[in-house]
């Protein structure tokens, strides 16, 4: 009875996708950028703090060699206005967008205080005394003190404000310059104002304002010349506070149109000139009255600029590409004593990279390009056919070898490959026992990587042209190519196809026929060439299961259909080594603003593409989602599902069904629609009204073998995302089977044709934002599917396609067949969040539906490598139905062993044990 | 079948999972088996009055079988010595048992429970249960903590799907082909499987069976009331001595040679 219960108890053993905490940060790993683009960025003597046009608050601890973020926070995304930036006495950073300002400490990423203020932000300026200053549209000036404390200390008179400047005072008053004319001094203590006109008043004509910088106003002249208003009286400005100074400074001299923080000072000339190294100095930055920064390709220095003495000069030697700097920021931290003076400058260039300085030597170097990757390729580079000739080339070798020559020569040949082998086997023993042994972490050797398929690699293209080559397993980059925009700035050419070349190369095609040939190993370019043709788009099949590839869907790039000019559409195929196609292909193409649907037809033989069919959208409709079948070709996944009474209820396996979500802009509805992508007949349509106010751009939509999953968010009848799932049977009885033949691969289109899918429907309420959707992959399709979710809240949640079912029972007790029946359980309109099954655990993944989300499957059936490549690059690895294949990790080998010593010692004391008991009864009378 | 996958499994799984299972089941097959012999008790010296009777019925027996190589003279002594033998032992069985009635006759009916012997057995053979299905509770436990979920081999022959429960426990995935088996299988093939091993290192003690038997222990032999009693079997046997006709072996030896040579 108790082995029975036992037994029976381990039935509920259930199995966790969570990352337990000693394999996190090894199973994955995460590329954390800054955001695509940065909008604003501080500098502080131990923080660099940005702000991005996604609206990602970052902060990275500027004092280590790492360069890495030390935390972020995704901000609202869905905003026009500006975003703001400012530190408040070097621990609180505040962000402004719109109305809303925000409060952070800067250690702990805690939110401390939002304040909403009564109009739009339009200016955000520390002060020198830690406050900080916030002017709002409507003129407001308001201070936020030391605690945390937001007052507001004056109204400028002021009409429309089309621009702002604001300059910190060292008496903690500040200038405030409105519309490059209007100049104010705020007095914060005394809370008063004072005002001149640049143009009425001190008959200044500026033709632009470059910057600000404490008590300088930098402006450009009618003849180009940059002159210097220094403001004498810190209390407030009248028409004898200002002198002007004249430079002979051409404006395009400098590149301070670049620069928006910092300034090159007026008498920084004096010691340039009497050096002659002005040519290679680039950047020239002051500091309170008296100090200037200079930052050249090789060096900084530092200066008395009124003495024109060189204080401390600093050689780096990094050969900066100052060109290409779109931003530099500079943070001066003297000792306390005086004695020491550091400098950090962080460089942001128009590539998207990031330089980080401290003094002479390089702190850290981010590249941001990989914020925005627009195509993604993974391979593995194991399996390419060179190796695979290698290896049919070897064995070759071996039968010709046994054929062709005598006994003796056989003999020998025999000899020599025993020998061979004989001197390796020392190299065999250590590297197989230190296997079996090894009590470390779980880490497999190399070999062992490639035979279980987890050696891969990541190739992508970012937005801003550049390749890198990641290792799919820890995140490396092994490689990175940022030269393609030479070969696109010269004949203004876009990329239209990146594609996989037998895993041996990258080819990337321009719209005008240019291909460039990476090899896929380093990243050096092979070859350039121009017979290619010119294309605009690159199709992708509606269903891949003729092709017979390694990798499943989204790896397939070696056969394409371009879309060339004036409607005309190309096969082209990269891969020698493809089989012949046995059947129609066919291919889905959306117009350009979203409102058709065209298929066509491709025949592998004569190489024919004709158009099968088009869906034409109504007005004011468009082509929100759509989903494919993406076919695994080594799928061994059942063809039905076995109920609790043994019998099949069969799945109906069509593979070409395309699913498109179609959204009414003027009558807010959404209507799904399911087609047959052979014929063009529509198999069913789901119709959601109005009245579900559904937010269109949160539709997503994936589809499995014989099912279809869409999710959107929406506002009634609740405020969540609604998941809805459509499956298809042959009938609606099980065992009974409409299609004669078992395997969908010989079941041809027309039988298909001929009977309609069974279909059930479902619905689930899901309390998060779903940003992406994507569908697990494995070798054979064994493992359970799960349906990957990012969501808002910057988690990545694993969800098992068993509990978005349309089988789950409603509105009564399951029966004990049903109850038998693997996984079903009762309904539940609400699905909970399981905290174990967030498999990103506690990194958060930036990014938005825009961003890429694919799994892919290795040789090991229960693993797949799950990616998400939004603004942050996140690679894991995920087992849907548990590690069931692999030895993981977590075994527990000491505790094995220990048992084992245990048994073995029970053994030899109860041995020992019998043994004097066989003596004693010889010798001893027990009667 | 073609529809089967070929896996990949970790190689690992062989040394971590089927080693240990093996290795494990088989120690504790001798640890049990060491255990069940510590715990029989030993075995206690024979009743001296039973002894004396098997003898005698011995001895009868013996004289009934070769009588025939004694001469007539010795025959007659010998079985006026064995009756004589006989007829005291009778009487002796007889008095003791008198004695032994008498002094009963006070006393309450006996409670066959209450015997120590018996409770003695019925103990033993407890022990011997608890033995047998103690360690296979244990090795299960044991099993289920260390290798739950792993599915380490592929049967060599199809299995339907009703073995899915049993052979893939553990295995989250409801489309697995059912020759794949998870390691409680290769606890049961062990099971089944060690009986040549344990005879190999136990000699040929029946140790496998009683693994898989757990009612393998014989019941006690208990005294059947209602049959003949010894002291009647004993007289019968004097009956059938005195009317034995005695042939000897050697009677007409001589004619029997010649008659060979003739």
């Amino acid at each position: 009875m108790v082995p029975f219960c036992i037994f029976v108890l381990c039935f509920f053993l259930q199995a966790v996708s969570a990352v337990y905490s000693d394999e996190a940060f090894r199973t994955d790993w995460q590329i954390a950028n800054l955001g695509d683009q940065v909008y604003s960025s501080v500098l502080t003597a131990t923080n660099y703090i940005t702000i991005s046009n996604n609206g990602v608050l970052s902060v990275l601890n500027n004092t280590s060699k790492d360069g890495l973020v030390q935390w972020r926070h995704q901000l609202e995304q869905h905003t026009d206005g500006e975003r703001f930036l400012g530190v408040l006495n070097n621990e609180v950073i505040v962000s402004g967008t719109d109305n809303l300002l925000q409060l952070w400490n800067t250690t702990s990423s805690f939110l401390i205080s939002s304040v909403y203020l009564d109009a739009p932000m339009v200016g955000i300026q520390s002060l020198s005394n830690g406050e900080l200053m916030v002017v709002d549209s409507s003129g407001v000036v308001s201070k936020v003190d030391s605690l945390f404390q937001v007052s507001s200390v004056a109204a400028l008179e002021t009409g429309i404000i089309k621009s702002i400047e604001i300059s910190s005072l060292n008496n903690g008053n500040a200038v405030i310059l409105i519309n490059s004319d209007d100049l104010y001094l705020v007095d914060l203590r005394s809370s008063s104002l004072s005002k001149v006109s640049l143009k009425n008043d001190l008959n200044i004509e500026a033709t632009r304002i470059l910057t600000m910088h404490q008590n300088k106003v930098f402006f450009v002249t009618p003849n180009d010349l940059i002159n210097v208003l220094v403001l004498s009286d810190h209390s407030k400005v009248s028409k004898s506070s200002f002198k002007e100074i004249k430079t002979d400074y051409q404006s395009e001299l400098f590149k301070l149109l670049d620069l928006n923080s910092y300034i090159l000072v007026n008498n920084f000339d004096y010691y340039a000139s009497t050096t002659k190294d002005k040519s290679s100095i680039k950047y020239a930055y002051t500091y309170d009255e008296n100090l200037v920064m200079s930052l050249s390709y090789n060096n900084i220095q530092l200066f008395d600029s009124e003495l024109g003495i060189e204080i401390v000069k600093y050689n780096h030697n990094l050969d900066l590409d100052l060109d290409g700097a779109k931003n530099i920021k500079v943070a001066y931290t003297p000792s306390a004593d005086g004695a020491s003076h550091n400098i950090h400058v962080v460089i942001e260039y128009y590539n998207k990279e990031i330089t980080s300085i401290y003094n002479d030597a390089l702190l850290w170097n981010r590249d941001e390009s990989l914020s925005e990757v627009d195509e993604y390729i993974v391979y593995d580079p194991s399996k390419n056919l060179q190796s695979q000739q290698q290896e049919v080339a070897n064995f070759q070798h071996y039968l010709e070898e046994e054929n062709n020559v005598d006994i003796f020569g056989a003999f020998m040949a025999r000899w020599k490959d025993h020998w061979q082998q004989l001197k390796k086997l020392d190299q065999i023993i250590t590297r197989g026992f230190g296997n079996i042994f090894s009590f470390g972490d779980g880490e497999i050797d190399a070999k062992q990587k490639i035979e279980f398929g987890l050696n891969k690699q990541l190739v992508v293209l970012t937005k801003n042209n550049k390749v890198f080559n990641l290792d799919m397993e820890t995140g490396k980059i092994n490689w990175k190519f940022s030269q393609l925009s030479k070969f696109m700035d010269t004949n203004n050419r876009s990329i239209t196809g990146f594609l996989n070349d037998n895993n041996k190369n990258i080819k990337i095609w321009f719209d005008d026929g240019f291909v460039v040939t990476l090899d896929i190993a380093n990243g050096m370019v092979k070859h350039t060439t121009v017979d290619g043709i010119p294309a605009h788009k690159k199709l992708i099949p509606v269903n891949l299961n003729e092709f017979i590839h390694e990798e499943p869907a989204g790896l397939l790039d070696d056969d394409l259909i371009l879309r060339l000019d004036g409607d005309q559409f190309q096969y082209i195929s990269n891969n020698d080594a493809t089989p012949e196609l046995s059947q129609d292909l066919f291919f889905s193409y959306i117009n350009d603003d979203s409102t058709a649907i065209e298929v066509f037809m491709f025949n592998p033989s004569s190489k024919a593409l004709v158009n099968a069919w088009k869906f034409q959208t109504d007005a004011n409709e468009k082509i929100v989602a759509t989903a494919s079948s993406a076919r695994n070709p080594n799928s061994m996944a059942s063809i039905g599902l076995i109920l609790g009474d043994k019998s099949t209820l069969y799945k109906y396996l069509y593979p070409n069904i395309i699913s498109l979500a179609v959204f009414d802009d003027a009558s807010q509805e959404l209507s799904i629609k399911i087609f047959d992508s052979v014929s063009g007949k529509l198999i069913k349509s789901v119709f959601h009204p109005a009245t579900d106010k559904i937010d269109d751009t949160s539709i997503q939509m994936i589809q499995g073998d014989n099912y279809l999953v869409y999710s959107f968010y929406s506002y009634h009848p609740t405020i969540s995302s609604k998941i809805h799932v459509v499956e298809f049977y042959e009938s609606q009885k099980s065992d009974q089977k409409s299609l004669s033949s078992i395997t969908n691969q010989s079941v041809s289109i027309l039988d298909y044709d001929a009977v309609q899918p069974f279909i059930r429907f479902k619905s689930y309420n899901f309390a998060h934002r779903i940003e992406k959707l994507a569908l697990t992959s494995t070798k054979f399709d064994i493992s359970t599917k799960n349906i990957i979710m990012k969501l808002s809240n910057g988690q990545i949640y694993l969800i098992p396609k068993f509990l978005i079912s349309s089988r789950r029972i409603e509105g009564r007790e399951l029966t004990n067949s049903e109850k038998m029946e693997y996984m079903n359980i009762p309904y539940d309109a609400n699905l909970p969040i399981n905290n174990n099954a967030i498999i990103n655990h506690k990194r958060l993944i930036v990014g938005d539906n825009k961003a890429q989300m694919f799994s892919v499957a290795t040789n090991l059936e229960s693993t797949t490598i799950i990616c998400y490549a939004g603004n942050d690059i996140f690679c894991t690895k995920a087992y849907p139905s548990s590690q069931f294949d692999v030895l993981s990790a977590g075994f527990n080998k000491g505790q094995l062993l220990l048992t084992i010593a245990a048994l073995v010692l029970a053994g030899l004391v109860s041995w020992s044990m019998v043994e004097r008991k066989k003596l004693n009864s010889f010798w001893i009378d027990n009667y | 079948m073609a529809n089967v996958p070929n896996l990949t499994l970790d190689p690992s799984l062989k040394y971590w999972v089927l080693l240990p299972i093996s290795f494990v089941m088989v120690l504790v097959g001798i640890v049990r088996e060491n255990i069940q012999l510590l715990i029989t008790p030993a075995a206690k010296l024979e009743d001296y009055q039973k002894i004396k009777k098997d003898e005698t019925f011995a001895r009868i027996q013996r004289f009934k079988q070769n009588f025939r190589v004694l001469s007539y003279s010795d025959f007659d002594l010998q079985r006026t010595a064995l009756i004589e033998s006989i007829s005291k032992t009778a009487t002796e069985i007889e008095t003791e048992k008198a004695e032994k009635a008498k002094q009963e006759a006070g006393d309450a009916p006996p409670n066959p429970f209450a015997d120590g012997k018996l409770s003695e057995q019925l103990s033993g053979m407890m022990k011997g249960n608890m033995a047998n299905f103690i360690p296979q509770t244990l090795i299960m436990a044991w099993v289920n903590y260390f290798f739950s979920g792993f599915v380490i081999m592929k049967l060599p022959f199809p299995l339907t799907v009703r073995f899915k429960q049993m052979l893939q426990n553990g295995v989250s995935t409801n489309d697995l082909d059912v020759r794949w088996v998870s390691s409680i299988s290769w606890y049961f093939v062990n099971l089944l499987g060690l009986k040549s091993v344990y005879n190999l290192l136990l000699g040929n003690s029946s140790i496998a069976d009683k693994m898989l038997m757990s009612s393998g222990n014989p019941m006690p032999t208990l005294d059947m009331p209602g049959g003949p009693t010894t002291e009647v079997l004993l007289k019968k046997e004097i009956d059938n001595l005195r009317i034995i006709d005695h042939v000897y072996d050697l009677d007409g030896i001589e004619e029997r040679v010649l008659n060979l040579y003739k």
